[in-house]
């Protein structure tokens, strides 16, 4: 086609069609469509805001893990002037040894009792004098009510009969969904975006042109004939509605377990399997079943399990085994050709299905009192088994990111970083326990299985 | 619609005056849906993405500076939603070879007596990407390098998207020039076996070289 045809082809339609005012008729249905999408009521932005709203949520759990989590400078345990010192083991023999004045029969030694008896002695654990400077004064009234109770033989049982006492309150994360309905267009996106397709209608043209064909050719001038006429697509694919999308995975993921910060992580497994539902083309909803195993390594300072040791060890070291159920919702922010990015966040519930902590106790100097009446190195237990763990339930903010890859219809890749935040503590030892890893996935979409 | 008539209207669409609205509606309905008529698929498609456009220009209408000209706003307005919507139906893009319709032999385009409906029937049947830009380049007057840019497409797609619209185009109007026993290109009734009239019709398109009376 040359260019003078070409012009005059632009030029015949920019003619006709460029303010073609006369031509259409005023329907009073597509008002009505139209002041039904004003009058949506506002608060159905909500849904439209969502994204952001979860973004938000997302970047305010990030600051408060990065708040609670950031190194502490100098810990010290806090000391509680209700905690009875239960000594498992050697405790009573080392007892009677260590305090002059104390009754024979008395297995239950107050803190501050022993460490009075350690002030007259002069030979002083700074630290624990601190804390018993605190709190001797009510601590003295209750070591004559706690006296006269019955002993508790082992720390489990200890640990029973005491579990009345203050636990810190769990960190409850409040989220202001207050945010306000702006205007955002996001609205008119939101509905712009959705594909929706008019299935095609049947064109009158293409019904009045198939009778020509019939008839003897009319137009010699340019020997056209009728039938290069050539067979007319369907344009436009039928509308369909969005299906939900179900993905199964298997995924694996090595990940860093540490206390508070990741100062002295351990490297944990976590292997499992997780499904998926696509409930919009961006939203998707993820559950599954990990099993983890968390070894992790502490200060004590940091194992809170309730219980008051007579002897504090330098370091736990801890192996921990659980399943983790997460329950995550992810947000679809990139989508070309085979490949996606999302966000998600969501909660997981540990189940405990292993504990055991080992002790490790500083040498001679670094224990405490009882070296210094007595020259044998002194230690608690070095080991503890927990004999039923316990069931955490959304005790944990998951914070990931999905990078994934679609090999086929069926079978896609995944690598997702992600981190895990506990909002209350964790397992016997009541620890903040946080993991950052990247699990690695191999998905399977199960609705191509059933097609439409 | 006078200038102080239509800013009247404004002021009052600006305080979500649902009369204000429905009468801006009203007046510029035809010039809003002639804009969107020719970048859909079809009519329900256009008045869809008409009202999208009536939505925004509404919930926007504050940001309006009435020192412009409103027309040329709302046209823009309506041109965006359309490539907007186009933009979200990408994925439903239709890819055609063009096989048959490059070897169409150039003929005389311009004197065919087609009317307003049958040119918009034309490029309603382009595939979306065809369409797109042949709206932003014949009639909207755009270059090959904003059409790019606005599209996210390169300049060279732009103008192979183009001369394929073209030449479908062309298609069509000869198509409909040689079916003009068919009266207007976009007249649906005429499949009715009325053999008579048909053959007046075609005598008369013989004898006066196509041109319809």
């Amino acid at each position: 086609m040359n260019t003078e045809n070409e012009k005059r082809l632009d030029d015949l339609f920019k003619k006709k069609l460029e303010d073609p005012v006369d031509e259409i008729r005023y329907e009073e249905g597509d008002w009505d469509a139209l002041e039904q999408l004003l009058d949506k009521p506002k608060r159905k932005g909500i849904i439209y805001l969502w994204p952001i709203l979860s973004g938000i949520a997302a970047l305010m759990l990030v600051f408060l893990g990065w708040w609670a989590l950031r190194p502490k400078n100098g810990g010290q345990q806090s000391s509680n002037g209700t905690e009875i010192a239960a000594q498992p083991k050697k405790d009573t023999i080392i007892n009677n040894k260590s305090i002059a004045g104390t009754k024979k029969a008395d297995t239950i030694i107050d803190k501050t009792a022993i460490a009075r008896q350690v002030v007259k002695d002069a030979v002083v654990d700074k630290s624990q004098t601190i804390a018993v400077n605190k709190t001797s004064s009510i601590a003295k009234d209750k070591v004559q009510t706690i006296a006269k109770q019955p002993v508790a033989p082992v720390v489990k049982n200890n640990k029973q009969q005491f579990a009345t006492m203050p636990v810190s309150p769990k960190k409850d994360t409040i989220i202001d969904k207050a945010v306000k309905n702006n205007k955002v267009s996001n609205d008119a996106y939101a509905v712009n975006q959705a594909p929706v397709n008019k299935p095609a209608k049947t064109d009158n043209q293409a019904v009045a042109t198939q009778p020509a064909v019939a008839q003897p050719p009319v137009d010699t001038k340019n020997g056209l004939a009728a039938n290069t006429q050539a067979p007319v697509k369907s344009r436009v694919k039928p509308q369909m509605a969005y299906r939900p999308q179900y993905t199964l995975s298997v995924i694996a993921a090595p990940d860093l377990n540490g206390v508070n910060s990741f100062a002295q992580s351990k490297v944990g497994t976590n292997i499992g399997l997780t499904f998926a539902v696509g409930l919009s083309r961006k939203l998707t909803v993820t559950t599954g079943a990990l099993y983890s195993v968390k070894p992790y390594a502490t200060n004590f300072n940091n194992y809170r399990n309730g219980v008051k040791w007579a002897v504090s060890p330098d370091h736990v070291t801890a192996d921990c085994r659980m399943f983790d159920i997460p329950l995550n919702v992810s947000y679809q922010v990139y989508h070309r050709n085979q490949n996606k990015l999302s966000f998600g966040t969501g909660l997981s519930s540990y189940l405990m299905l292993h504990e055991s902590y080992k002790f490790e106790y500083g040498t001679n100097g670094s224990t405490g009192i009882y070296n210094s009446s007595s020259t044998s190195s002194v230690t608690g237990p070095s080991t503890i088994n927990v004999a039923n763990p316990g069931k955490y339930f959304f005790g944990v903010v998951n914070l990931n990111t999905t990078y994934e890859h679609q090999i086929n219809s069926k079978v896609g890749i995944s690598i997702q970083p992600y981190m895990k935040i506990p909002l209350s503590n964790i397992g016997y030892s009541q620890v903040k326990l946080q993991s950052t890893g990247v699990a690695v996935g191999l998905s399977w979409n199960l609705n191509s299985l059933t097609k439409p | 619609m006078g200038e102080e008539e239509l800013h009247q209207l404004i002021a009052g669409c600006i305080k979500q005056d649902r009369k204000c609205q429905k009468m801006l509606y009203k007046a510029f309905y035809g010039f809003s849906m002639g804009i969107c008529l020719r970048y859909a698929g079809n009519r329900d498609e256009a008045a869809e993405v008409m009202n999208q456009g009536f939505f925004k220009v509404f919930t926007h209408i504050q940001s309006f500076d009435t020192s412009r000209p409103f027309k040329a706003w709302l046209g823009k307005i309506m041109m965006n939603v359309s490539i907007d919507y186009y933009r979200a139906n990408l994925k439903m893009a239709y890819t055609e070879d063009l096989e048959q319709a490059e070897h169409v032999s150039d003929g005389d385009i311009a004197d065919k007596n087609l009317n307003y409906n049958d040119l918009l029937a034309m490029v309603q049947k382009l595939p979306q990407a065809y369409r797109t830009v042949f709206n932003l380049f014949a009639i909207e007057g755009y270059s090959h390098e904003e059409i790019a840019t606005m599209l996210n497409i390169n300049a060279g797609t732009s103008k192979s998207n183009l001369h394929k619209a073209r030449q479908k185009l062309k298609n069509m109007i000869l198509k409909a020039d040689s079916s003009a026993g068919g009266a207007n290109y976009n007249n649906g009734m005429d499949c009715s076996p009325i053999v008579a009239i048909k053959a007046i019709n075609m005598n008369g398109v013989f004898l006066n070289k196509g041109i319809r009376e």
